[in-house]
This record gives C-alpha cells, sequence and structure tokens, in this order.
C-alpha cells in the first residue's frame, strides 16, 4: 500500500502556527522524502525521532514507568530546540498507558505554550490499527504505506485516553474518519 | 579517493572533492568542495562540505553548504544543516535537519555578511519562546 490520504486538520494546523517564519517540527515517525520535500520550501529544523523503529515499542510491558520516561527522555535528547508543531501520527495507540505517560512527560518540556500537535487515536478502544508510515506531502495531503516492521503490540487510545495521558495537551479539534481513526489537533492548555 | 579497506582515525581536510568507500572517525573539512560516502563508507564523524552526498552509513553532524543528499541506501544519524536536503525514498534518518531555502540563493551569491546572520537571528520568533 503507498497511497495519500486527505487531511482536513493538517492545514488549519499549519496556517495557526504560521510558516512564514522559522519553526521546529517533531515528527514522532521515521524521516520520510516527502515529509522533508514538503518542509523544505520553509525555514525551519525537523526533527525526526523514528520511535516505531525503537526497540523500547517492543520492550515496554514490564518496564517501570520511570524508567520509560526517563528512556524516552534520551531518545528525545537530540531535540534542539522547543517544537512549533508535533506530528504524533498513530504512535500513542502503540503505547501502553504507563508508556505514553512516559512519552508525555518526556515530550512536555519540549514544547510551549503554542505548540501544536496532530496525530491519530480510535473512535473506540477495539479499533484496530493497521501498521501504516506517514507523510506529509501537501498541506493537506498525507502520505500513507504500510509499515514494512510490525511496529509491536496496539493499544489503541481513544481521545479521553490520549489527553489523560498527555495531560498538558487537549483536543482543539477532531475529525471522525470511515476507517474509525480519529484525526485530532491537539494544543497546549 | 579513501578505498573500503583504508581506515582513517583523525581530522581530515583539502581542497578538492573526496569520496569515502572506507571507515574515518574524527572530522572532515572541505569548504567548498563535495564529498561523498559510499555505500560501503563508514564515516563517525563531523562533516563540513559544499555538496554532501551520503550512500553509506554516518554518524555525526552534517553541514552542507549547498545541499545534503541522503540516498536511498544511506544511513544517517546526526544533525544536518544545508540551505537544502533531500531524502530519496529508502534512506534512513534520525536526527534533526536545518533548512534555509533562502541560503540557498544567498550561497549562490557569494560569502554571507556576519551582520545578516545576527540580524536573522534576533529576528526569529524561537527567540520568544519558553519551553513550557
Amino acid at each position: 500500500m503507498d497511497a495519500t490520504e486527505t487531511s482536513q486538520l493538517l492545514p488549519v494546523i499549519l496556517e495557526r502556527m504560521g510558516v512564514e517564519q522559522r519553526f521546529s517540527v517533531f515528527d514522532a515517525g521515521a524521516a520520510t522524502a516527502q515529509t522533508v520535500e514538503f518542509f523544505s520550501q520553509f525555514k525551519c529544523r525537523l526533527h525526526f525521532a523514528d520511535l516505531y523503529d525503537d526497540a523500547l515499542i517492543n520492550e515496554q510491558e514490564g518496564i517501570s514507568e520511570e524508567e520509560l520516561s526517563a528512556r524516552f527522555s534520551e531518545l528525545l535528547s537530540f531535540a534542539a530546540e522547543p517544537f512549533d508543531l508535533c506530528l504524533l501520527w498513530d504512535l500513542p495507540n502503540y503505547l501502553n498507558p504507563a508508556a505514553l505517560r512516559a512519552f508525555g512527560k518526556a515530550l512536555r518540556p519540549l514544547t510551549h505554550r503554542r505548540t501544536l500537535a496532530h496525530g491519530f487515536c480510535a473512535f473506540k478502544e477495539t479499533q484496530p490499527f493497521t501498521p501504516r508510515q506517514y507523510s506529509v506531502r501537501g498541506p493537506g495531503t498525507l502520505g500513507v504505506k504500510a509499515r514494512v516492521a510490525e511496529a509491536g503490540p496496539k493499544y489503541p487510545s481513544t481521545q479521553h485516553d490520549l489527553v489523560a495521558a498527555l495531560s498538558f495537551l487537549t483536543v482543539a479539534r477532531g475529525t471522525l474518519l470511515t476507517d474509525g481513526r480519529v484525526e485530532v489537533y491537539l494544543e497546549v492548555i | 579517493m579513501i578505498g573500503p579497506t583504508i581506515k582513517i582515525s583523525g581530522d581530515i581536510s583539502g581542497e578538492e572533492n573526496l569520496a569515502i568507500e572506507g571507515k574515518v572517525e574524527g572530522t572532515i573539512n572541505l569548504k567548498g568542495h563535495d564529498l561523498s560516502v559510499g555505500q560501503s563508507g563508514e564515516v563517525r564523524a563531523d562533516i563540513t562540505a559544499s555538496v554532501v552526498r551520503i550512500d553509506g552509513e554516518v554518524t555525526g553532524d552534517i553541514s552542507g553548504m549547498e545541499k545534503v543528499v541522503v540516498s536511498k541506501n544511506g544511513r544517517v544519524k546526526g544533525n544536518i544543516v544545508a540551505p537544502r536536503v533531500t531524502l530519496e525514498d529508502g534512506a534512513k534518518f534520525k536526527g534533526s535537519i536545518d533548512m534555509d531555502p533562502a541560503e540557498s540563493s544567498s550561497v549562490a551569491a557569494g560569502p554571507k555578511p556576519a551582520a545578516k546572520a545576527a540580524a536573522a537571528n534576533s529576528d526569529s520568533p524561537q527567540a520568544g519562546k519558553a519551553a513550557g
């Protein structure tokens, strides 16, 4: 599968963030040619963490939340500045509740009061998630392709689960998609 | 060219283009010239060059005065600063990419005055943001 899908919320986020001046982006997924190409038209710094590919995702069970937080902090230690935009994709659905809270604790110091975030969560906890790699092809267009490697156990998170774990964020808007995913636009409380 | 059986540990600088197929550890400074890291190249170094093309493995910070290209076989872990960065499909990258498309025209025009760089930093909205 190598396809595109329309994003209703990413254009809203980019307009609110403003792309005329220099900005900083955090991408929780893999660095893709399309995302780099899209953002290359702007003065910006992209941070690619490729967290899906990290062993921590497969090892999260049995690790204390404190250690998970330390490990996520280490994984995000390459950040050179606070993020204006966080592209979370569907990563939260691959993290158990403790790991999601730990991720939030590591991410929070790298945000500021005007940070915005984009991601996908589940309408229902029983929502199945197909492993996908996302990219930004245009302001309202995402690239979607099947992930080569299975990301690991899946923990579908609803909007409620998401903001409960990432307590410094709130859902500004959510859009229910036809496959049961919810596209969300988050802002710092 | 640094061939596939060559290992170098230290600082490399030069006034010509360089191709690396071996192992290099240290720093590489080829301002005004191009560097390519071939598929068998393994570089653990901070790199400064005009055009940097990576088909192998690089761990370190990369400064491309003109551009940086990570090919489909390239694997990079580090920070890239360049006016133009291209990742080919299949390239592996972890780290940050700092891009300024306006720099590419100034690079073509010649050296940038230091005062312009200082003014750009003071005008950055990043200067007014605090982690929260």
